[in-house]
This record gives C-alpha cells, sequence and structure tokens, in this order.
C-alpha cells in the first residue's frame, strides 16, 4: 500500500460527488507474480483534463486495458459517472462513453478513410437490419468529423497506405467519433514529428473541451502544458499526483525517473 | 484475434488513386460498366434455354443452386471471416426439409411452405450454433473444427433416421414444385421453366446479398474480418454481428437445399456431407471471396466444368480440381473476379494515359 502525499495546492474539486466521473478503488492487475497495475486508486473529476506518466513498465497500458475493459481487473473497482463498471465488457464500456484511441493505430486497413469513421460515428445508433441503408446524416456526420482536421489523404482512400501521421489522426478521430465523456487517448503523439505534435494536441485540447480526457503521454512538455492534474506511476502504483507544478517539483518523481534512466 | 484477412470490397466503388475527382469519375463508370455487363450476362442467360439443349440447361440449374449456397457461403467467410467447414449440413437440412415435408404431407402448395421452413429452420439452427459457441468465447478456428464435425454428424444422423431420411437409400420422388389452389388451379413447373424460377431466386438472393454487404451491418461484418478488437472499441458486440449473420448464411444455404431437392426429386446423405461443405469452399475460393458475384462465376464454372470434363479425364479430373486451386491460392489468391479487376485496372490505366 502507497500512501500518496496530496498536492496541497490542488483545489479539491473532486470533493463534491456529482462532478467525479471516474474512480479506481485499489485497481489492481497481477500476471503471475508481477504486479502491473499495484492498487491504483485515481479520482478524475468531469472535464479534468489529466495525465498519467511514469517509465516505461510503470503501468500505464496496462491501467488503460483495464478501464477500457480489454483486460479484466485482477482486483479492485471501477466506477464511472457513479456506477460500477467493473468486470464489464469493451462494448459495454464505450455504449456508457469510455472510448479510447491505440498507441499503434488500429484501422480497418482495406476500408476507407471514411468508411473507418462512418464506423465509428454508427456505433451509436447501430442497427441490426442487415439491409438497412447507410444513413446519410452518419455519411455527413463522418465528413465532418474529417474536416476538422488537417489530413492530407482523401476520404476514399484505403486507410493501409496512409502515412503513419494520418494513421494516428484517423485514430483519435474514430475514437472521438462515438462521442464519449471519457477519452482514453494512448500516446497519441508518438512517431509523430515536433510540429505535427503540436498541432495534433491543439486539436485533441479543442475537441475535447467538453469531454474528461486520460492521457499517456512521454512528451512531458505536452503533458504539462495541457494536464489540468497528472498522475505518475512507478512499478505499477501511483507515486504522485497533482498540477503539473506540483509533479515537476516532487522530489519521488525525480527520484522514480531518474532512477529509470 | 485475427487481424486482417482479406480485402472484401464494401461496393462496385473502390477508390485507389490519389486525385479524389477523378476517383468519382472513375468509380461511376466502374459502377456502370457492372452494372451493364451483369445486365448483358442476365440477358444471355434468359436466352440460353432457347438455344442450348437441355441437358445443358439442366447442369445450369444445379450450377446456380449452387450460386445460391456460394453466397451464402461468401457472406459468412468472405465478408465476416468466419470459415464454415459444415455449410452442406444446412444446405441438407433445408433440402431433407423439403423432400420430408413434401413426400409425407399431401397439402396444396406443399412446395412453398417447404421452401419458407427450409430457409427458417437452418436461420435458426444456425443462430443457435453460432449463438452458443461464440458467447463461449471460441475461438474461430473451434468454431470451423466444430462446423465440420457438424456436417459430418448431420449427414450420419441421416443414414441413421432412416425412417424419416430413407437412410443410405435417400429419399425418391420428391415432387417438383408447383402452385395448387384446390378448386380454382393446379401448376406444376416444369424442368425448362424451373431454369427460370432458379435464376430469379439467383438474382434475387444475390441483389439481398449485395443489399447486406453495402448495409452498416455489412460495413461492421468487415470491420470484425478485419480488426475484430477495434470494433469493440468503437462500441460494437461482434458476437451479435457474427451470429445473426451465420443464422442469415445458414438459411440462405437451406434454401438452396430446398431448391435442388425439389429439382432433382432425389436427395441422399452426401448432400449433407464433408465433400460439399469442401467444394462449395472451393467455388468460393476460385470465383473471388469476399465479392458475392465471385462464388457464382466459381461454383457455375467448376460445376460445368466437372460435368464436362469429368468423363473425359475420369479419375485425373479430381487431381485438375486439386492443382487448379493450388494454382489460384498462389497465384491468383483473389480468384477470378481478381483476375478481371487486374484487367479492368489495365484498361482504366490506358484509358487515363490516352
Amino acid at each position: 500500500m502507497t500512501t500518496v502525499e496530496p498536492d496541497p495546492n490542488t483545489p479539491q474539486t473532486q470533493s463534491s460527488a456529482d462532478s467525479e466521473l471516474l474512480r479506481t478503488e485499489e485497481l489492481t492487475r497481477r500476471f503471475g507474480s508481477l504486479v502491473a497495475v499495484d492498487d491504483v486508486n485515481i479520482s478524475i473529476p468531469r472535464g479534468e483534463f489529466h495525465s498519467i506518466i511514469g517509465p516505461n513498465g510503470a503501468g500505464k497500458t496496462t491501467l488503460f486495458n483495464m478501464l477500457a475493459g480489454t483486460l479484466p481487473e485482477s482486483d479492485g473497482r471501477i466506477l464511472f459517472d457513479g456506477e460500477e463498471i467493473t468486470g464489464l465488457s469493451d462494448h459495454q464500456r464505450v455504449q456508457r462513453g469510455i472510448s479510447r484511441a491505440y498507441q499503434t493505430p488500429q484501422l480497418f486497413s482495406g476500408l476507407s478513410v471514411l468508411e473507418n469513421l462512418r464506423l465509428a460515428v454508427q456505433s451509436k445508433n447501430q442497427s441490426f437490419n442487415p439491409i438497412k441503408k447507410t444513413d446519410s446524416a452518419h455519411e455527413q456526420e463522418a465528413i465532418e468529423m474529417l474536416e476538422q482536421i488537417e489530413f492530407e489523404a482523401a476520404p476514399g482512400q484505403i486507410t493501409e497506405n496512409l502515412s503513419h501521421g494520418n494513421k494516428k489522426k484517423l485514430e483519435i478521430l474514430m475514437a472521438l467519433s462515438v462521442d464519449p465523456d471519457l477519452l482514453l487517448l494512448d500516446e497519441p503523439t508518438s512517431g509523430v514529428s515536433q510540429a505535427d505534435s503540436d498541432s495534433l494536441m491543439e486539436f485533441i485540447s479543442a475537441a475535447s473541451a467538453e469531454r474528461t480526457v486520460l492521457l499517456i503521454e512521454h512528451n512531458v512538455d505536452l503533458v504539462l502544458e495541457y494536464s489540468d492534474r497528472v498522475t505518475v506511476l512507478n512499478r505499477g502504483a501511483v507515486i504522485s499526483q497533482g498540477t503539473p507544478s506540483y509533479i515537476t517539483q516532487d522530489e519521488t518523481v525525480q527520484k522514480a525517473y531518474m532512477g529509470s534512466y | 484475434m485475427s487481424n486482417k484477412k482479406s480485402n472484401p470490397t464494401i461496393g462496385p466503388v473502390e477508390f485507389s488513386v490519389v486525385d479524389e475527382s477523378m476517383q468519382v469519375s472513375i468509380g461511376r463508370l466502374q459502377t456502370n460498366a457492372n452494372t451493364l455487363l451483369l445486365g448483358l450476362g442476365l440477358l444471355v442467360l434468359l436466352a440460353t434455354p432457347a438455344v442450348f439443349s437441355g441437358y445443358f440447361v439442366g447442369l445450369l440449374v444445379v450450377a446456380f443452386i449452387y450460386g445460391i449456397f456460394a453466397i451464402s457461403v461468401d457472406l459468412v467467410w468472405g465478408y465476416a471471416g468466419i470459415l464454415s467447414f459444415g455449410h452442406a449440413a444446412f444446405f441438407g437440412l433445408g433440402a431433407y426439409l423439403m423432400g420430408v415435408i413434401t413426400t409425407e404431407l399431401s397439402l396444396p402448395s406443399i412446395g412453398l411452405l417447404g421452401l419458407v421452413l427450409a430457409f427458417l429452420v437452418p436461420a435458426v439452427v444456425g443462430l443457435v450454433v453460432a449463438g452458443v459457441l461464440f458467447s463461449r468465447g471460441i475461438s474461430e478456428e473451434y468454431f470451423t473444427i466444430i462446423t465440420l464435425a457438424l456436417a459430418i454428424v448431420a449427414s450420419q444422423a441421416a443414414l441413421i433416421l432412416s425412417d424419416v431420411t430413407g437412410g443410405s437409400n435417400g429419399l425418391t420422388e420428391i415432387p417438383p414444385l408447383g402452385v395448387e389452389i384446390p378448386g380454382v388451379m393446379t401448376y406444376i413447373i416444369s424442368h425448362n421453366q424451373y431454369y427460370f424460377v432458379v435464376l430469379v431466386a439467383l438474382v434475387a438472393v444475390f441483389l439481398i446479398g449485395k443489399r447486406i454487404v453495402q448495409s452498416p451491418f455489412g460495413t461492421t461484418l468487415v470491420g470484425i474480418n478485419e480488426n475484430e478488437t477495434k470494433i469493440s472499441s468503437l462500441g460494437y458486440n461482434p458476437i451479435k454481428y457474427k451470429t445473426i449473420v451465420f443464422g442469415l448464411s445458414t438459411g440462405i444455404a437451406g434454401f438452396a437445399g430446398a431448391l435442388y431437392a425439389a429439382y432433382s426429386g432425389f436427395i441422399s446423405p452426401p448432400l449433407l456431407g464433408f465433400v460439399l461443405s469442401t467444394e462449395v469452399l472451393v467455388w468460393v475460393l476460385v470465383g473471388g471471396r469476399g465479392t458475392l458475384i465471385g462464388p457464382v462465376i466459381g461454383a457455375t464454372a467448376l460445376y460445368l466444368a466437372e460435368n464436362m470434363f469429368s468423363g473425359m479425364f475420369l479419375n485425373t479430373w479430381v487431381l485438375m480440381l486439386g492443382l487448379l486451386l493450388v494454382v489460384i491460392v498462389l497465384v491468383f489468391p483473389a480468384g477470378i473476379i481478381g483476375v478481371f479487376s487486374i484487367i479492368e485496372k489495365k484498361i482504366n490505366k490506358y484509358l487515363k494515359d490516352t
């Protein structure tokens, strides 16, 4: 059990229960004898831009996998919007309002850019009628999604041949297209040039103004610039949590980062 | 989870060029050309009975029924990526339902009821089988093996339940399809007229299939085939989609089986078994998986070739078929339709250059 010194400078926004969107209680994931995520308690208020940082192997993606429902929890609970979602499958969680962009873009490579987006848009009004025609409103919504971002490929292009940067953008657009309350972003700027990273983060920040964002990111400068609060993981456990300025001055964080290099 | 298995085209329009305005116009051209081609083909098929011998027309009837069967397999395999090694069990189930109902019950227009039941019963069986297996989290490999077992069980069951199925002798004297309203009219469809019935059924099933794969439901199936994890991450429950398409597919397979029973008048256990299950996969593969029309072409071409050449080459025919399959898989993995689209691209490129 690790106790974390609370950041004295953080206004305790999460104190009122109805503003809390996501809460984990003693969330744990074990792989055999390895504890990848160890007793993590986090509370994210609605509307917060919250980043999770930590050295490689700290358990960030494992935590995401449990939040998104792609990996079963070993122990602990996850509460979303006041309701327990522990044990729900990934698609059930999307219906509740959690969506996730993968670090490695997971696109439908044989489908066009627009078809990929339409699939994401359509998931809000799913139809099991196999002969229903495509809703032109969905098509339109997908086109509008695409217009929000600078995209150097035709909407009809098959995604297999897209550049890495475009694939990353499309991955994020798809996660946004399901209109989530909570957006989980796993290293959206990895492998993207510095200039593109900045514009991508600008876009994410603007597109998620009304949403709650949980971000995993290696680029500490971006994290400090955009985050309301930051959680630092090390060896599966939370070692620090607070505003960017608090985190940068926390000795535990510095030690953990120094120790890993 | 399997990632990319094939790249089925969602519709006739497939973009690949960079310039957008160009893409749309080429796409339209292709769509028109495809429609024109299909229309011409249909005209030729309508005129066929007037030109060719009754024997050849008879071969075409069976070939078209197998074409419908191949479409049913393409829906699950070509689009959703579910490989069924036992689809003949559902084809045979439809055939036996038709056979048993029409020989046991002497009700007016019983054949039409048979056709409906031959769709509904296999569809429900398919839904239950797929629903139970997929919701238990079974992997696609095991699903394939279980469908294989299903075909073996079904053909054995037809042998054992001889009181109903006639055992190894099969069912004979299945009446041809007809419409009968007592006291008003009786109309039995002749063998030659049956050609048109089957042609209409084939076109209808093809158009419905086209509609299915172009629907949002169909796009979701392609998504499942390409990346099931991602489909889940977008909020879709892949199990539901896979179950529904499997049930639809087994229903269509049963319907094709009933058409077969009413035409041939005789059915026997091999119709349910492993060999036909494998053959239909070969037809789909040779024609072009994930194209709907390809499997129809594959089924027709190979069934006709088998009947024309197996007499000429006797046992070596099976050997030739096997070699053909190896060549297709290695050289033309997209099948006959794939060869067509290569030629089409060449022509388009030529037109663009000049």
